[in-house]
């Protein structure tokens, strides 16, 4: 499956450890520079399926926020970065990646909180832009701009 | 003038949660966001000194806010300062003795706004 097709790129280090059976490569950029996904459908789908249903919920209830939502004049969520996160929620749940938390900010933009243990990475989805940051306990936060060449590398520094 | 609060102080800070409470982590604890400044606050982040105020006041609504606390130590560690900045005659019924600024979170810095909600702790109203 991973030489399918030679162009096509595996992200071997985000494959679930579980054994669950998932694989997937990336294609072409898709939207918004983000990959899509190929799938072998042979894992167990129903827990695929709800592991980031929270997050998807509260993604589509942040899509009918508008502006000055929190009382405090903060911008409705940009709607492209609506879509990028949801895309990117998706993705992980996919790759059995949970969600810690995803959440709304003054500036129009949306937080999607990855976790494991002390480590955590946020992808932070401006209108204009996309940025990473991560925390450990045992280094300095990181940040920088988000492309998705550098997923592979940010999930593989969590997962380690 | 403002004046620099001590660092043995604590600050309030609110957070939007939603009725239902599930803007907020679902641990309760206080995600990034809440510590990010919107565009219009030129790189200063409203709070309330603890001790010139209660939870009560400072929470507003605690139906569709959480408040949290937080160290002006805390803050110092990361580099900035908090200035006492009391709003007083300037809206009506809004004056806020206890309002001060954390000073000079910049806009493309998304490190600080991470590390102050990880120091903050929820505070039950």
């Amino acid at each position: 499956m991973l030489d399918l097709i030679d162009n096509y790129t595996a992200f071997e280090e985000c494959i679930p450890k579980s054994g669950s059976g998932v694989t997937f490569s990336e294609t072409t950029n898709y939207m918004h520079g983000l990959p899509s996904i190929i799938f072998q459908n042979n894992y167990d789908s129903e827990f695929y399926a709800s592991l980031n249903r929270r997050a998807i919920q509260l993604l589509n209830e942040f899509s009918t926020l508008k502006d000055n939502w929190d009382g405090e004049l903060s911008k409705a969520p940009a709607h492209s970065a609506l879509l990028k996160a949801k895309f990117i929620v998706k993705f992980l749940q996919a790759t059995g990646q949970q969600v810690f938390h995803v959440a709304p900010g003054p500036r129009g933009e949306i937080m999607v909180d990855i976790r494991n243990k002390e480590k955590s990475i946020e992808l932070i989805f401006y209108p204009d832009k996309v940025k990473y940051v991560t925390f450990s306990n045992s280094g300095s936060p990181q940040q920088g701009l988000f492309e998705s060449s550098l997923f592979p590398e940010l999930l593989g520094w969590l997962n380690a | 003038m403002r004046n620099v609060v001590a660092n043995n102080e604590w600050l309030y800070r609110r957070g939007y949660c939603s009725p239902e409470r599930k803007y907020m982590n679902p641990d309760g604890t206080a995600h990034s966001r809440v510590f990010k400044p919107r565009p219009i606050d030129k790189n200063e982040l409203s709070v309330d000194v603890k001790s010139y105020t209660t939870a009560e006041v400072s929470i507003k609504d605690k139906s569709l806010y959480m408040l949290f606390e937080l160290s002006v130590e805390h803050v110092n560690e990361v580099g900035l300062n908090v200035e006492h900045d009391p709003l007083l005659n300037q809206y009506p019924d809004a004056d806020n003795p206890a309002h001060a600024v954390i000073v000079g979170i910049m806009d493309d810095d998304d490190i600080v706004p991470g590390l102050l909600a990880k120091k903050s702790k929820r505070v039950y109203v």
